[in-house]
């Protein structure tokens, strides 16, 4: 007869290979997100990993990646707030990742479809913080309002009017430069 | 996932640029849609606007860049040990 203790650990087991593990690549995306580099993203996912081992034998089962994504934003607001105020992130200066990234070529590698990717990335730095957030959680990363709303521990109304501004601003900043439309480039 | 009180299916350009950017990401009801959908195939001005938004959209999906290979392999070795050893410090990998 297995001990309680067996079996929860059996349970815990169980239930982290079931829904944790199929979500580490959403949840690095994200992490990579919320702290701007990959080694504190691996470090924010270890953490959350362990958070969730130690919680899913409790975990109904229900919406893991929401469960995932609120526990990775208690872990991140524990680690920022264990941090020397200098060592958090500097909204004025983010935005850089995005040219340090390595945009992959347009498909026919034509020169206004490389123009139009360039200028979205310029105005996407140009962005306020909060506004750049919710575009790499959605547009970056995939995740639903819901999901994004999860992460950030806001409501999912706040994620689509913080989105639809920012991208509104895209386009205003594209139609200042007279880059308004991609679709003159055949795909 | 936005919900309407209305039920009609006839949308004017003023509702259909107020939810465009939800239609775009998938975030409004099947029925909305559909109806969003049909607005924008006979309106050239608001089936624009979803181009641009869309071409903004894919856009930003090119910026994001692939995850690092190597670093989903350690935290997925590093969630493989959790299950086979638990969280006990000492056990770390």
């Amino acid at each position: 007869m297995p001990s309680g203790e067996q079996v929860q650990r059996v349970e815990r087991e169980r239930a982290f290979a079931q829904y944790v593990v199929p979500e580490i690549d959403v949840l690095l995306r994200v992490a990579t997100s919320l702290t701007g580099n990959l080694a504190d993203a691996e470090d924010l996912v270890q953490d959350t990993l362990i958070r969730a081992y130690r919680a899913a034998d409790r975990f109904d089962g229900r919406h893991p990646r929401a469960w995932l994504l609120t526990i990775l934003r208690n872990a991140q607001r524990n680690r920022v707030r264990g941090r020397r105020p200098e060592l958090l992130r500097d909204p004025d200066t983010e935005g850089h990742r995005i040219e340090e990234a390595n945009p992959s070529p347009s498909a026919e590698g034509e020169a206004l479809a490389a123009e139009f990717d360039a200028v979205v990335a310029e105005a996407f730095a140009k962005l306020p913080r909060h506004m750049r957030e919710v575009v790499e959680l959605v547009d970056f990363d995939g995740l639903s309002y819901r999901e994004a709303a999860d992460a950030l521990g806001v409501p999912p109304g706040t994620v689509m009017s913080r989105l639809h501004r920012a991208r509104q601003r895209i386009r205003r900043y594209l139609d200042d430069r007279g880059v308004s439309h991609r679709g003159q480039v055949s795909t | 996932m936005i919900r309407f009180r209305r039920r009609r299916t006839m949308l004017t350009c003023r509702e259909v640029g107020r939810v465009l950017q939800a239609h775009l990401d998938g975030e409004i009801e099947h029925q909305k849609a559909q109806a969003v959908a049909t607005h924008l195939n006979g309106c050239a001005g608001c089936g624009l606007e979803a181009d641009v938004y869309s071409e903004i959209k894919a856009a930003l999906r090119r910026q994001a860049g692939e995850l690092a290979p190597d670093a989903v392999e350690r935290l997925r070795r590093f969630g493989e040990h959790l299950s086979a050893h638990g969280d006990d410090p000492l056990s770390a990998p």
